[in-house]
């Protein structure tokens, strides 16, 4: 089997680089670099290759968002369409779950203390931080050879000693999705790196938990934070601690991101992918009014999705587009916009630097608001 | 002899040009058809870089241009990460971490060491 043979030597080869050729068995693996957007030609070629070689999965593997939705609401190319097939068919080909969403944490039941080759940071930092879940920052590549092999090198963040809290963070703040994304921004940029022990943030839903986590390592190399009483095990970090740097958060330090909404052609709600209960409750305040002035768009995972599909086809008709198996992130789709609102501070981040197009925060219902003005 | 740490080693001894830059993200401001950076030509060439950024596909764009035949003969970085090593590996590049200041070398790519061009 060449393909394995060749992702076992390379998974080693890192591995001699980084951990002194130690390697820790995985129980998962979820790869990044899936859209044909971001992955081109080069990387298509690479993945094809492995798959011609044989190569399959040795444990169970998702993968991130693609450039097109399950359901075709983000039309794009037929070239583009074509790079994107032969991405898809090659993972299946290696046995990988083209699920095609950025938060795998929702099904995959990540025990704390067991270890996953994870890509995609804000999945990555989810499970490190609401789970105690163990998974380094593993380049796309890394994440997929290592998915094949079984194992990943085994770096500072498979040791407990690695993941010792380096900062103090003091946060007593409560924090909605925009503002959970505002405080991980916050911290991310103020520390940069290292391991943050946040102390008082209550986030007031699993939307604000996510966004906390695919902001603080969109802005930062961070990838872990303990939670003071809701990371498991957060007495065990506590005592580790190493402590370095201080860092007081005030509510006027969250301000620093905002600014003026101007006139977004757009909303979009659900970097990472929306939870059902946000989705439901968003559902339910659209569905007593007539059609958006402008179009919202609502990325989720395909489970959310099926679970809704009555509702959001029936939605379609009034401007709302809930869709599954991508995100504005990744999709060319997005560039036909001139200003989008949204409530993640990591499409504020990466929709300007990826298609040229202007990304402003407001508050999640907020943002469905703007749509009917 | 000066040495390199060698963090992806390679075998025999090489001597090149060395290419000097700043950051760089492999994925944007390397070339994946032609295997230049900013117009400079790095194949057949020592690259000597501070560090990597940028997105984490970079290694496929190294391993492109690699597969064309267009790699540098080596890298020096100064500072190495997970993502500038899977795409040494990745392209069958060695690397070393440290910091070159001359304009030609001869290194041995097992061990890292290095001499200035005679």
């Amino acid at each position: 089997m060449r393909g394995r043979e060749y992702a076992v030597e390379a998974v080693r080869k890192i591995a001699d680089a980084v951990s002194e050729g130690e390697v820790v068995e995985v129980e998962t693996a979820h790869v990044s670099g899936v859209s044909y957007l971001t992955l081109g030609e080069y990387g298509v070629r690479f993945i094809e290759q492995l798959a011609e070689w044989g190569a399959k999965v040795s444990v169970f593997t998702t993968s991130n968002p693609a450039g097109i939705d399950l359901t075709s609401i983000l039309g794009a190319s037929p070239e583009f369409a074509a790079g994107q097939r032969r991405v898809i068919s090659s993972f299946i080909k290696m046995g990988i779950s083209p699920i095609s969403t950025c938060a795998p944490y929702e099904f995959i039941k990540t025990r704390p203390r067991t270890m996953h080759a994870w890509a995609e940071s804000n999945a990555i930092t989810y499970i490190n931080t609401f789970r105690d879940a163990w998974s380094d920052k593993n380049p796309g590549p890394l994440a997929l050879l290592a998915a094949v092999a079984g194992f990943a090198p085994r770096t500072e963040m498979y040791r407990l000693e690695g993941r010792r809290p380096t900062a103090l963070v003091k946060a007593r703040l409560e924090l909605d999705a925009l503002r959970a994304g505002l405080l991980g921004a916050y911290i991310g940029e103020s520390l940069g790196s290292g391991i943050p022990y946040v102390i008082g943030p209550a986030f007031v839903s699993e939307e604000a938990r996510r966004e906390f986590a695919a902001a603080l390592s969109t802005f930062s190399s961070i990838i872990f934070a303990v939670i003071e009483g809701a990371t498991p095990n957060w007495e065990l970090y506590n005592r580790l601690a190493d402590v370095r740097d201080k860092l007081d958060v005030s509510e006027a330090d969250l301000s620093r991101y905002l600014s003026e909404a101007g006139e977004p052609d757009a909303v979009y709600i659900g970097c990472p992918h929306l939870d059902a209960e946000m989705l439901l409750r968003i559902i339910e305040m659209v569905r007593g009014r007539g059609p958006a002035k402008k179009p919202i768009y609502i990325s989720t995972s395909p489970g959310v999705y099926e679970a809704v599909r009555a509702i959001a086809e029936e939605l379609r008709e009034r401007n709302i587009y809930i869709f599954a198996g991508s995100c504005l992130v990744v999709s060319p789709y997005t560039r036909r916009f001139k200003t989008i609102a949204t409530d993640s501070l990591k499409s504020i981040y990466y929709i300007p630097r990826l298609h040229g197009v202007r990304a402003v925060p407001c508050e999640t219902l907020k943002c469905i608001d703007y749509a009917y003005s | 002899m000066p040495t390199l740490k060698p963090v992806v080693r390679g075998n025999g001894v090489v001597k090149g040009e060395v290419v000097k830059m700043g950051p760089i993200s492999f994925l944007g401001d390397l070339n994946p058809d032609t295997g230049e950076i900013q117009g400079v030509r790095i194949s057949g060439k020592i690259l000597a870089l501070p560090y990597v950024r940028g997105s984490t596909v970079g290694p496929y764009v190294l391993w492109h241009v690699a597969s064309k035949g267009l790699a540098p003969l080596a890298i020096v970085a100064e500072r190495t990460d997970l993502m500038l090593i899977t795409a040494a590996v990745l392209a069958n590049v060695p690397l070393f971490q440290g910091r070159l200041d001359e304009n030609c070398v001869e290194i041995d790519l097992s061990t890292g060491r290095y001499e200035r061009c005679g």
